[in-house]
């Protein structure tokens, strides 16, 4: 059974690409015009948020669930592979993180991070992107594989 | 599993973009699976052994692992 039928066209990757670029450099542009905007506008800081939420979750999206140019069997265990490694990951994070912030163990800094860590856990695109790294990385090493192989 | 798509590819004389494009799949695929480090699905093998004009069981054979 092909699962490619279940994934996006390769051009939405492309869509995905640009709104994920187009992210970090809100991010700046906020940072950047923070103080200008706010006096026009006091719920700037909400709309911009909004923003980048709907860019990086648009972006990551997009690019996790689009078909390769090339989609065939073999990057298809990759997708599976990826999936695999992203789940175990988060389920360990998830569990360190709200472990140690449920027993509150650690000294407020580190308590910080790892408060940040869980709320970011809780939402959906760093799995995403993690997913996004972990697939593109096999992708790599099988180019360069075969590249080396030739 | 050990396959002789190397050994069949030089007797056709063809490369691995020209298999990778007969049976629908990219050349890394072709790669991996000629150096074993992927296992084509039934479906591909059988592709891949029509392609070549001979039985699966002649190009694929289980190593001794599997």
């Amino acid at each position: 059974m092909s699962y490619s039928k279940l994934l996006l066209p390769h051009r939405c990757q492309i869509i995905g690409w640009i709104l994920l670029v187009a992210a970090p450099i809100e991010l700046c542009v906020d940072l950047l015009m923070f103080n200008v905007w706010r006096c026009i506008n006091q719920n700037y800081s909400h709309y911009a948020t909004a923003i980048l939420y709907f860019l990086f979750f648009t972006g990551t999206f997009l690019i996790a669930l689009s078909k390769e140019k090339e989609e065939d069997e073999m990057i298809q265990e990759f997708r599976f592979r990826a999936i695999a490694i992203t789940a175990y990951i988060c389920v360990f994070l998830f569990a360190v993180t709200g472990l140690i912030y449920v027993l509150n163990i650690v000294v407020h800094f580190l308590n910080m991070f790892i408060y940040v860590l869980f709320r970011l856990m809780n939402v959906s695109f760093p799995y995403f992107f993690l997913y996004i790294v972990i697939f593109k990385t096999f992708l790599l090493i099988s180019r360069y594989k075969a590249k080396k192989g030739n | 599993m050990k396959n002789t798509i190397r050994v069949e590819r030089a007797i056709l004389d063809i490369t691995q973009q020209d298999l990778a494009e007969a049976v629908g799949v990219s050349r890394q695929t072709i790669n991996s699976i000629e150096s074993g480090r992927y296992v084509p699905s039934t479906v591909l093998a059988l592709k891949i052994a029509r392609y070549f004009g001979k039985p699966a069981d002649s190009i694929f054979s289980l190593d001794d692992g599997d």
